[in-house]
């Protein structure tokens, strides 16, 4: 392998997973990254059942292989959806081209690194998804050697084809966009469009694909594989390598899939040395308008507002200033009603699904159950923009001003909260234009889900505050590691989705009607917050007070 | 009017960055720390405005104890951090009112502040923009015009000088000297020997933690016989053999 590219991954990867140098605080961040693998195990076992339960209904119609297609094709869309947002940070938003253009290394070496950074990221999401399918397949099917050798090749090659799509998407709008003159702001737009792209085309797919599978195919002998591939065109090579696996077809087929997924980064690589390097020089040079601000604008813009005030509004103005920040902490929150809305629109069956859902939720019985399940959903929503989260780690090596500014650092604390409750609120409020205008949802409902939600909303952002405070990940030399690459995240989100989960277990299992769901829900969180609040007013500020850089 | 006693800090339990440092800046003074690289300049203004918390000692800023009474001893300072990389995406105008607020400065003074410390440092010009498309002295001038727009009896400086463009370290200088002659404190680190010779009061020099002189330019004189030698080569003998 080509050594300078080899040196340049790894240092680039290094770069980006610092373990913290003091032993105290590496103990503490392995003890923690066990706690999370295990808590994602009973995730994990809840996939290799599901995945198990369907081989053998499948397998009973001789169709076993569309587990494999579809797997294929559906961690390809992921990794394809996961990946815009992974080549948009790695490759526009790390900061770090400056620091390797005047390195002796090729362009293509910095592409190519790039490329296996973002390929790495996706197999932790591969694991989650492809390999249990892999696995139980293989076990199912009494695989030998060669399936798993087969599935080994495929699992490392599939990432590829889905990577060089986003990053096509990515580099051709960035290289127009890289023309504007102020770039974060154009950049932030075009990860927009990036993203909207990105979901418009796999919306079309979709529907392309289930308008075509409607039962002309006969069952038996893995026909069905061709058709759930069409999501994925490559998906089908790689499936009927592994169903062939014994043949020499198999190996036919898995050698077509790797030379696709081959030519694919090749054509990668052509491209990139066309559009990135155009696209992302300068990415960190701002213009200046160098005009003056008359007397008037100064009296305006110059009013005095009360401190927590100022400081919210510096945080949000921050937020969605810093393209890192607005990518992952702001477009967050406008992510679910989008994917709310897409299904709407390419499947109008699914608009019936939903009636029937909003039914079941004024009909009794059922409806505290759906309620609960909003709620979770609610809970996993607001955590997943992580502002709370990060919001200490944001603040990277300038942590000292908080200390010497007299502001005291519970108004900082609670000022960080409200930040990011501000953002959770206008994430569920822009669903809840959906839900009105599309679903028809009544506003009565609304109501009640808007002060349980606030509740969920707050909640997730104390207890990212709190995570976040204890560990701040202070340590990083450009933005989109403070919030991408840093586990606070990911733990304050297993929290709330585990309170998410026990929430609507606690509901089904003692079969509450609406009403007493709303009643317990709006106690037992709002007990919760108050709690959690007074724990980051009291042992909160004390800790903030003892952060050193 | 700053006062240290008994300042001890260390970072693991072998080396001490501050051991043992006792100072007293009066008003209507500038204070020159000195020092070489790694001396403890940085950790003792870091532990003077909060930032970190010393071992042993006690900090008084205007007589208020900054680890007892932070909040009211921290509206008694202004401090220029060593670093200006700060609130980039935060255009000039946002940065000085957020400081204003923090601070509490009434609308009506901080506009007339803020034409005022505008014009004077040739940033009227600028204030419209991001920070982070401002050049390292504009960032420099920016923070230094935060401190300011509060108007705090005490100014901590951490390296002022660095990046400014003649004009205005000329300017700075000049303001300095006007703050100390009000009867006010002005406490600042710096490399540049010159700068300490020509406008401080008194200096420290502080090497490996320790202070090794405190006092006037005259007395160091006199306190090494060195008459005729300049502060350069004063310094360079007593921070060399360690």
């Amino acid at each position: 392998m080509n050594k300078k590219l080899l040196l340049l991954t790894i240092a680039l990867l290094k770069n980006g997973f610092s373990f913290p140098k003091e032993n105290k605080k590496k103990i503490r961040q392995i003890i923690l990254l066990v706690v999370l693998a295990l808590s994602l195990m009973p995730m994990v076992y809840n996939i290799i059942s599901f995945v198990a339960s369907m081989y053998n209904g499948l397998a009973t119609v001789g169709e076993e292989g569309v587990l494999l297609s579809l797997g294929i094709a559906v961690s390809a869309f992921v990794i394809f959806f996961f990946g815009l947002f992974y080549t948009m940070n790695t490759f526009y938003f790390s900061d770090d081209i400056e620091n390797l253009l005047p390195l002796p290394i090729k362009s293509a070496q910095i592409l190519g690194a790039k490329f296996i950074i973002v390929t790495i990221f996706e197999y932790l999401t591969e694991s989650l998804i492809f390999l249990p399918i892999l696995i139980v397949y293989g076990v199912k099917s009494g695989g030998g050697i060669l399936y798993y050798f087969y599935a080994l090749l495929i699992f490392l090659t599939l990432p590829v084809i889905p990577i060089v799509l986003d990053s096509m998407i990515v580099m051709i709008i960035m290289r127009f966009t890289n023309l504007a003159k102020n770039k974060d702001a154009f950049r932030m737009i075009s990860a927009i469009i990036a993203i909207f792209f990105g979901v418009g085309v796999s919306t079309i797919t979709q529907k392309f694909v289930l308008n075509q599978g409607n039962g002309q195919t006969q069952l038996g002998n893995n026909s069905m594989v061709a058709i759930t591939s069409n999501i994925f065109p490559a998906s089908k090579l790689g499936a009927l390598g592994l169903i062939n696996n014994g043949s020499l077809h198999g190996l036919i087929y898995t050698c077509l899939f790797i030379i696709l997924s081959l030519l694919g980064f090749y054509l990668f690589l052509v491209l990139g040395n066309q559009l990135y390097f155009k696209g992302v020089t300068g990415v960190s040079v701002s213009s200046s308008s160098k005009k003056q601000i008359s007397s008037e604008e100064l009296s305006r813009k110059s009013i005095r507002s009360s401190v927590i005030k100022s400081y919210v509004l510096k945080e949000l103005r921050i937020l969605f200033r810093t393209p890192a920040y607005f990518i992952n902490c702001i477009l967050m929150n406008f992510i679910w009603p989008i994917l709310l809305i897409i299904p709407l629109f390419t499947q109008p069956k699914s608009m019936g699904g939903i009636r029937v859902l909003i039914g079941l939720m004024q009909k009794e019985g059922i409806s505290g159950m759906v309620f609960a399940v909003l709620f979770g959903v609610m809970l996993f929503v607001s955590s997943s923009n992580g502002i709370a989260a990060t919001s200490i780690s944001r603040e990277g090596e300038n942590i000292f001003f908080n200390k010497y500014i007299p502001v005291s650092y519970k108004t900082q604390i609670m000022a960080k909260v409200i930040a990011g409750v501000i953002m959770g609120i206008v994430g569920m409020l822009s669903i809840f234009i959906v839900a009105v205008i599309l679903l028809k949802f009544p506003l009565s409902l609304l109501a009640l889900i808007f002060v349980t939600s606030f509740l969920a909303i707050l909640f997730s952002n104390l207890v990212g505050l709190i995570i976040d405070i204890f560990n701040p990940k202070l340590h990083w030399d450009n933005e989109q590691k403070a919030v991408k690459q840093n586990l606070n995240l990911l733990f304050s989100l297993v929290i709330c989705v585990a309170f998410g989960g026990l929430t609507i277990y606690a509901v089904i299992k003692l079969n509450l009607n609406l009403t007493q769901v709303v009643v317990s829900l709006v106690a037992v969180y709002g007990i919760l917050d108050i709690l959690l609040y007074l724990y980051l007013k009291k042992i909160g500020s004390k800790i903030f007070s003892k952060i050193e850089y | 009017m700053i006062e240290l006693s008994k300042v001890t800090k260390s970072f693991n339990t072998t080396v001490k960055a501050v051991d043992n440092v006792d100072l007293k800046v009066n008003n209507g003074e500038i204070f020159g720390f000195l020092g070489p690289n790694g001396a403890g300049k940085t950790t003792t203004i870091k532990m003077i405005t909060g930032i970190l918390a010393p071992d042993n000692g006690r900090i008084l800023l205007d007589g208020l104890d900054i680890f007892k009474d932070p909040l009211k001893a921290k509206k008694h300072f202004g401090f220029v951090p060593d670093s200006s990389n700060m609130f980039l995406r935060l255009k000039g105008l946002e940065y000085l009112n957020f400081i204003s607020d923090i601070y509490d400065v009434p609308s009506k003074d901080r506009k007339e502040k803020i034409e005022m410390l505008s014009n004077r440092f040739e940033m009227t010009k600028a204030l419209g923009d991001q920070i982070q498309s401002y050049s390292h002295g504009m960032r420099q001038k920016i923070i230094i015009m935060g401190v300011l727009i509060h108007n705090p009896s005490v100014w901590i400086m951490d390296e002022p000088m660095t990046g400014l463009d003649p004009r205005a370290a000329f300017t700075l200088k000049e303001m300095m000297r006007e703050h100390a002659d009000r009867g006010n404190t002005v406490f600042f680190s710096t490399h540049v020997l010159d700068v300490a010779e020509k406008i401080c009061d008194r200096v420290a020099i502080i090497n490996k933690g320790k202070v090794l002189f405190c006092g006037k330019l005259d007395e160091m004189k006199a306190h090494f016989k060195a008459q005729g030698e300049s502060l350069e080569k004063m310094f360079l003998d007593m921070t060399e053999h360690e």
